[in-house]
């Protein structure tokens, strides 16, 4: 008795409009996944190339690829020995309330940044040195390349993304992969000579390979924007 | 025994570019004038060291795009067909030319090329050239080995040792399905190594890849041979580093050989350089110049009018280009081997498509130096990676340093303003692939959903192969780069949205099926970061 109960005073509470909305939101959303039939029917023999083209065109239309900004996120890659890549997003809410304060905030104060710490290794910053090392985003920005302060040339990184306040001190939103970077130019040992020798002159030569543009995809214009 | 090696291996690679909803399509000429220019060539002279009972070693890198496309019957048929017209075109320009004797006699030339070319792809091999590849691999002179998947660039994928694993993984189970066997050496896209690679290259059985000078002589301890020796991982497998000298003497445009001025001329194309009226049923929809592989040119030098192309000379400059190219070799393993304790081994890594495409004459000095390195003469013995192995050395155990055969060393050709905004969206599409496939552990899956799971893990290798980037920067098609890249994503959320909402439409899937027909063997269940590593172990 209770449960039919309950059920009237549901249907006093939900219009059937809503009700039905609700029914097919979680129908949508939570289908079980695995458990349905297959739907397949008879595989078709084959697809014209218009109809190919169609689908094609209908899928990039529709499903042009967007980035899913729900939770804060940061990736670091690597560029070069002194480079670095860094792409993120903020997440919703955090974007929302950094967009909300901005207006009001000192300059320098609650700013959006990434924080870029240099990962223990041979070469690790002097202990007189903070251990890291900011670099202010736009948060409508989602990328941006790096140059990595001399003093602070390391053998790998990481990013945190976060808020700062006034006192620097950051709400931190996402932290990033660990990013190994290349080693710095050294010198090499030339078994001809016996000596060591820097190996810039290495380095240049080895840099030539795209003198020729030697792949065969490197030259004309086609219909590529079909 | 000789003192020294050199180790000459040919990467060979193309996106996949295969576009069944055009009737034509701009972008699979690639892998047409590759047939034509590069591949077929290369087993002509195969053949020809072959039958003369030459002993040599070489190494070919095939990639899975285009293992796959040079088995693909709509691409073989479209070749012909482009093939069946090129013959067509000679002969039309022996008429055009019949005033022009030295012209005309190029054309007769180019006649008994593609009739040459048609009768060994055809007749020979039967439309299929990885047979060729294999037979040469069978009578020991040919080392094969592939790449990854679709050719992805591993550094700027490393945030996912799941997507690096599966690029790995899925490219030598191509190499497996093709040829049976799996190879024991692996070309790194773009010779791209980060510190930890060598971790899934061990998982996956290879005992040795290539990389860039730099990246030996900034190994994590000093190189004691220089890049005249490989470094050991520290795991067992090997890194041969790039010979610089080796490389620029071909490579460099300045100083390199393909750049003589009695070599035939790659831009000047009767595609670009006669009437559109003439011209227009071998060219593009009759209205887009595009290349015929008909060229009357030499390079002639500086800012000369370009000269008529002169076969002979030109070959006789081939073979001198090679002698001299051996003779450096042999001196510079002379003086190597005086200061090691070990057979020095000189590691000549090029572009497969450099020699035919852009340097005409490269097949006929590869050819020499083959010829020349068999000869007693000379103190230098051809050899594979793989060979070196067998010689069962201990190595200097070190790692080598990130680095790239690209411009300037590192990733920024991969990695720029140009081409950045890729890597956010690459990045999502394979996390999400992987959570679809950590959701589905253990679970049972129809046969549409898994055509729709498996489809969507083709998409995703498909974005992220190195060529997109790397076009969007160097700016050629850069239009079709970024179409290909945004289509494939697009094809993987409409999957993925699919697949969620268990509304898998079987016409569209059928599709994208029809359109990336690559990997038939893929499990979307290895994009699962918790699941089995590997199927090709």
């Amino acid at each position: 008795m209770t449960s039919l109960t309950q059920n009237a005073n549901a249907n006093s509470l939900l219009a059937p409009a809503e009700m039905l909305r609700i029914s097919e939101e979680i129908n949508r959303r939570f289908s079980p996944l695995v458990s349905v039939k297959s739907m397949r029917s008879a595989k078709p023999v084959t697809l014209t190339s218009t109809e190919l083209l169609e689908i094609s065109a209908d899928i990039s239309r529709k499903f042009a690829p967007v980035l899913n900004d729900s939770t804060p996120k940061v990736v670091l890659l690597p560029v070069d020995p002194e480079n670095l890549y860094l792409a993120w997003h903020l997440g919703r809410s955090e974007t929302a309330s950094t967009m909300i304060g901005k207006p009001e905030s000192k300059p320098g104060a609650q700013d959006i940044v990434l924080r870029i710490f240099p990962e223990p290794g041979e070469n690790n910053t002097s202990p007189s040195m903070k251990p890291w090392f900011d670099v202010n985003i736009e948060p409508s920005k989602n990328r941006t390349h790096v140059r990595v302060p001399e003093e602070f040339e390391a053998t790998g990184y990481t990013a945190v993304l976060g808020k700062r306040d006034e006192d620097g001190r950051l709400t931190v939103f996402a932290t990033s992969n660990v990013a190994q970077t290349p080693r710095p130019i050294g010198t090499l040992y030339d078994p001809e000579t016996g000596e060591y020798v820097s190996n810039l002159t290495a380095l240049s030569a080895s840099s030539s390979r795209r003198e020729l543009e030697p792949n065969i995809i490197r030259h004309g214009s086609g219909q590529g924007a079909n | 025994m000789k003192n020294g090696f050199l180790s000459i291996i040919l990467h060979a690679h193309l996106p996949y570019v295969r576009h069944p909803e055009h009737d034509s399509f701009f972008e699979e000429n690639w892998l047409f004038e590759a047939i034509t220019e590069c591949y077929v060539p290369l087993i002509r002279v195969l053949d020809r060291l072959h039958e003369d009972k030459v002993n040599y070693r070489l190494t070919l890198s095939l990639s899975p795009p285009l293992l796959t496309m040079l088995r693909d019957e709509l691409l073989i048929e479209r070749y012909l067909r482009r093939l069946k017209q090129q013959v067509e075109l000679a002969e039309k320009e022996i008429v055009r030319t019949r005033n022009l004797p030295e012209y005309r006699k190029l054309a007769r030339l180019y006649r008994r090329f593609f009739l040459n070319t048609r009768d060994i792809f055809q007749s020979r091999y039967g439309c299929d050239l990885l047979s060729a590849f294999k037979k040469h691999h069978a009578a020991g002179n040919l080392e094969l080995i592939t790449t990854a998947a679709t050719h992805g660039f591993l550094p700027a994928l490393s945030v996912s040792e799941t997507a690096v694993r599966n690029q790995i993984d899925i490219g030598i189970g191509v190499f497996k399905s093709h040829f049976g066997f799996a190879p024991t050496g692996f070309w790194l896209p773009e010779c791209a190594y980060y510190t930890g690679l060598e971790i899934l290259l061990a998982e996956a059985r290879v005992r040795y890849f290539f990389v860039d000078t730099h990246a030996v002589l900034n190994a994590s301890s000093q190189a004691r041979n220089g890049v005249y020796a490989p470094l050991d991982c520290g795991n067992g497998v090997l890194a041969f580093g790039r010979d610089p000298d080796s490389s620029r003497q071909v490579w460099s445009a300045k100083e390199g050989y393909p750049g003589d001025a009695d070599y035939r001329e790659y831009y000047s194309d009767i595609g670009f350089d006669l009437d559109l009226d003439y011209i227009a049923p071998y060219i593009l929809d009759g209205k887009t110049r595009v290349n015929t592989g008909i060229k009357y040119h030499r390079i002639t030098g500086g800012d000369m009018p370009k000269e008529i192309y002169r076969p002979e000379p030109a070959l006789t400059k081939a073979k001198q280009h090679a002698q001299d190219f051996i003779e450096k070799q042999q001196q510079h393993i002379k003086r190597l081997s005086t200061g090691m304790d070990r057979p020095p081994i000189i590691v000549a890594p090029y572009d497969a498509e450099l020699f035919g495409h852009w340097w005409f004459e490269g097949p006929a000095w590869l050819e020499q130096v083959l010829r020349l390195a068999n000869d007693n003469a000379y103190d230098v013995q051809t050899v594979s990676c793989g060979d070196y192995l067998k010689l069962n050395l201990s190595h200097q155990a070190a790692t080598p340093s990130a680095s790239t055969w690209g411009d300037e060393g590192y990733s920024s050709f991969w990695i720029n303003e140009e081409n950045d905004w890729i890597y956010p969206y690459l990045h999502q599409a394979e996390e999400e692939m992987e959570k679809l496939a950590s959701d589905l552990h253990g679970l049972a899956v129809n046969s549409l959903q898994k055509r729709a799971l498996n489809q969507a893990a083709r998409s995703i290798l498909l974005a992220q192969a190195s060529d997109w980037p790397f076009i969007m920067k160097s700016g050629t098609t850069r239009d079709y780069a970024r179409k290909r890249i945004t289509s494939h994503l697009a094809r993987f959320n409409y999957l993925h949205d699919s697949i969620r909402k268990n509304a898998i439409n079987e016409r569209y899937l059928l599709a994208l099926e029809m359109m990336d027909n690559i990997f038939p063997g893929v499990d979307f269940r290895d994009f699962n970061p918790a699941g089995k590593p590997a199927r090709n172990r």
